[in-house]
């Protein structure tokens, strides 16, 4: 899956302020799979599947916490470099526990939050389509399925568009059903800005990177792909979204709110368009506008020393 | 990016190019005793936050974000970063001072 997926693992990497390359590189530190004793197994055994899976987020969050404790006491770059190497916890075991709690449950509601946590943790593409395949099965229902849209929005998991638009259909919760046809949408509307770089033949280096990713099939269904297609049915899910699900509240504003500003970027910021005016001050609190700077060439920059 | 901004605006100093920051910090002070320390000349839209008013407007979730901007106020690039952006804005400079060269053609 791309690297947009692992950077939830990773979110406290970037609030390290490392490049994103790293993030791309296999430097985790592996955790003891299993426990060492057989009575730590048994209590990692014991317990109601909502209980299990709390443990297993709190052992998770308890290796995060060492980790970033000793990073932050690094002294240098070099230590700080071996912190990340020996202490960043790999998810794959934490995934590995999730999985077999909801194996063992598969109806219950905990294990929707288990898959949910695999999936938005776990690194491995077969691994998160069968996860998506077993949410569709026995979870549509679930409230957490908003959150596995979310996990989906950077897209590379096989079928799911799939699992969206069952999400989309079936689901009982607005907000969930909002979500899906927000995600639904921005993969189309990415897509045809995929299909329009392939096609134009402008970025050939992008084109090589991503499909050494994503690999040749990818590379030829965007040679083909309609990008025209993929954009109004992109634009028109957003609509949807803004017409049925617009006063969907969720954390920093509506979902109306987030689906016109993605169509508002797609609409007035898209290469070829006018620049939209920004009017405001300088530091100084000076008034000035941008268009001020008519006749020169502008590099804008979005930016902060934070 | 600042140590490339930095030369960037010194290089193109007598060219048609503007750089300009929106910038995104809280603290007003800090920023500017940052600012004169990094030698950072060019000017910068006071946004006062990651949820400010233009980054909303212009549905900023990452920085930095950037736009090539060219003579005429249409956008040419977008997330460009250091020696690719550096080419962009070179091109676009060039192309723009052609036809004058050529008799305003």
């Amino acid at each position: 899956m791309p690297l947009y997926r692992v950077a939830s693992t990773l979110c406290v990497l970037a609030m390290l302020d490392l490049p994103p390359a790293l993030c791309a590189q296999d430097l985790c530190a592996q955790e003891p799979a299993t426990p060492a004793t057989p009575a730590a197994k048994a209590a990692q055994d014991a317990g109601t599947p909502a209980e299990r899976f709390a443990a297993v987020k709190a052992d998770h969050e308890k290796a995060m916490k060492a980790f970033e404790t000793a990073y932050h006491a690094a002294k240098n770059e070099e230590a700080q470099m071996q912190i990340l190497r020996e202490l960043l916890p790999k998810p794959e075991p934490f995934v590995a526990r999730m999985i077999t709690i909801a194996k063992a449950a598969p109806q219950d509601p905990a294990a929707a939050e288990c898959l949910a946590w695999a999936l938005d943790n776990g690194r491995d593409e077969t691994q998160a389509a069968s996860i998506l395949q077993a949410l569709q099965q026995d979870h549509l229902g679930s409230p957490k399925l908003g959150d596995v849209c979310e996990t989906l929005r950077g897209g590379g998991v096989k079928n799911d568009e799939t699992f969206l638009r069952a999400v989309l259909e079936k689901s009982p919760h607005q907000q969930v059903r909002a979500q899906a046809c927000y995600v639904l949408g921005l993969h189309r509307t990415d897509n045809a800005a995929l299909a329009r770089t392939v096609q134009s033949g402008d970025d050939a280096e992008r084109v090589k990177r991503l499909t050494d990713y994503y690999g040749a099939e990818w590379l030829a269904a965007m040679q083909k792909a309609d990008a025209k297609a993929l954009q109004s049915e992109g634009e028109a899910l957003l609509e949807r979204v803004l017409a049925e699900f617009g006063d969907v509240v969720m954390p920093g504003g509506t979902m109306g709110d987030r689906a016109k500003a993605d169509l508002f970027e797609m609409r007035n910021l898209a290469i070829g368009k006018l620049a939209p005016e920004i009017q405001g001050k300088d530091l100084d609190g000076v008034e000035f506008k941008l268009s001020d700077y008519r006749g020169k060439v502008v590099f804008l920059d979005f930016w902060g020393f934070w | 990016m600042i140590p490339h901004e930095r030369s960037l605006v010194k290089k193109l100093e007598n060219q048609p190019f503007a750089l300009i920051g929106v910038n995104s910090d809280k603290n007003l002070e800090d920023l500017k005793t940052k600012l004169a320390k990094e030698q950072m000349t060019w000017r910068h839209f006071r946004d006062g936050g990651t949820d400010g008013p233009i980054a909303k407007a212009w549905n900023v979730h990452g920085w930095p974000t950037t736009y090539v901007i060219d003579q005429d106020g249409i956008i040419r690039f977008k997330d460009l970063r250091d020696e690719e952006a550096e080419k962009a804005i070179l091109a676009l400079l060039a192309k723009a001072k052609k036809p004058a060269e050529a008799g305003g053609k």
